[in-house]
């Protein structure tokens, strides 16, 4: 089943846009992540306001990609995110 | 286009995108922020003097705790005075509980209420570091010269352990709480909370050297050089900082951060390199902080090569020497020299003790 909430980035985390690229700081803040810049990019919509469908057609937009190819590796970033515990559930 | 790649690097990577993002850069990553230059102490070893100046408003802080983060700044701390004087701590607690930072709260722990407690908890810092000035009420209240200050201290102490909160001990040593080192660590421990020990002195922000009386002694010292190999007491500057290579390596070996990653702004608003080093680049009431940042004034602290320490280099005490720019700066006005009052006496006493035996 699909879920309805939007995919949103924990809202505890400290995370900074440094020269285009996103680090982040886990909670317990032992471990840092850096995002290249599509993943950044992808980051800073990751506010709740965006389903995947809107998410999907931006980054199409901005990098000149079929919309469907990305929806796919959307899901999969979304998930690595969600396992890294960078996410709301 | 792989459009999700991303990279989740351990935190042993933080150095690498230090270097890159903010080192070479000269863009700060970490903050010092004085709210308030107000105590309810009275400190005799105390930098400051307390004198009442015209504290950055509620709005200004805001403002430029906005601007830190746009910079990229992920560091921050909350220090004094005691912050917890500012009658608008707790929205400025709840502003930064809105953007977020990697928090560390310097504090005396005395003003601290349940409410307060509670907006701390909520935030998540790093920790909380709390001066304690002994192990008991006597030799505390003594030094901060407020009776009733060590009971408060040690009971918010406790009131953060039970809310959650990572506090660290941070004990003074000074010549009249000498006798009381070992009682502290073990108060330290029965608290259940980290510590650590200090005795740097560091004079006042006038350049004044009376505070520096309060510090331990040569003998003191050299006792307690020899604590920390047999006892493992940790002491917060029993590093030696200097660097051993003559190019100093972005982020590697470098003799300070101060004023290339590090800075400080006062409660005032004037900007420094870092919160010793009190050399005024500008004040964020006249200029955004990232065009004070960008001046090259303090290029010679930035790009600062051991063969510039010219006295130093030439020291025999220099292996045992945690010399520091801005302490000598504060001495002397050349952070490149020595600290002949603060630093030297020590660390040639302690120099010649170690050929001797
Ligand atoms: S003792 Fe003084 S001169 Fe020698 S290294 Fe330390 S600060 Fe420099």
């Amino acid at each position: 089943m699909e879920n309805k909430r939007n995919p949103m980035r924990k809202q505890d985390l400290v995370w900074r846009e440094v020269d285009g690229e996103v680090v982040i700081l886990t909670s317990d803040n032992k471990l840092m992540h850096v995002l290249n810049d599509v993943g950044s990019r992808i980051w800073t919509l990751l506010d709740g306001e965006h389903d995947l469908a809107a998410i999907a057609a931006i980054i199409s937009t901005e990098y000149g990609e079929a919309e469907d190819t990305i929806k796919k590796d959307l899901v999969e970033h979304l998930e690595k995110l969600r396992q890294l515990n960078l996410l709301e559930e | 286009m792989d459009t999700c790649e991303y990279k989740a690097k351990p935190i042993n990577s933080y150095e690498d995108f230090m270097v890159e993002k903010y080192w070479k850069r000269k863009r700060p990553s970490e903050i010092h922020f004085e709210l308030t230059q107000k105590c309810n102490l009275r400190c005799a070893h105390c930098m400051f003097t307390h004198e009442s100046l015209d504290e950055l408003s509620t709005e200004e802080v805001f403002s430029v705790l906005l601007e830190l983060k746009k910079l990229g700044v992920l560091n921050l701390s909350l220090s004094g005075g005691e912050i917890f004087m500012r009658k608008d701590i707790v929205r400025i607690l709840d502003f930064i509980l809105e953007h977020r930072f990697l928090l560390v709260i310097y504090t005396n722990g005395t003003l601290l209420t349940p409410h307060h407690i509670e907006k701390i908890a909520a935030l998540r810092p790093q920790n909380v570091d709390i001066s304690v000035y002994g192990a008991t009420a006597d030799v505390h209240d003594a030094i901060t010269l407020v009776e009733g200050s060590f009971e408060k201290t040690i009971r918010n102490i406790k009131a953060l352990r039970e809310s959650g909160v990572k506090v660290v001990f941070k004990g003074f040593l000074l010549r009249n709480n000498f006798h009381q080192r070992r009682e502290m660590v073990e108060l330290a421990n029965s608290l259940n909370v980290l510590y650590s020990f200090d005795y740097k002195m560091i004079p006042m922000e006038t350049g004044h050297l009376a505070n520096l009386s309060e510090g331990l002694t040569i003998e003191q010292i050299k006792q307690i050089y020899y604590e920390v190999d047999r006892e493992g007491l940790v002491l917060r500057n029993n590093v030696k900082i200097i660097s051993r290579d003559n190019q100093l390596p972005p982020g590697g070996n470098v003799i300070c951060n101060g004023g290339i990653v590090n800075g400080c702004i006062s409660a005032g608003g004037d900007v420094y390199p870092c919160p010793v080093l009190r050399m005024k680049l500008g004040n964020i009431r006249d200029e955004s902080f990232e065009k004070i940042w960008a001046t090259d004034e303090i290029d010679p602290l930035r790009y600062m090569r051991r063969e510039d320490l010219k006295t130093c280099i030439a020291c025999s005490a220099l292996e045992f020497c945690n010399r520091c720019p801005g302490v000598a700066y504060l001495e002397t006005g050349d952070y490149l020299g020595p600290a002949p009052a603060a630093v030297c006496s020590i660390h040639k006493a302690l120099a010649s003790e170690v050929e001797r035996r």
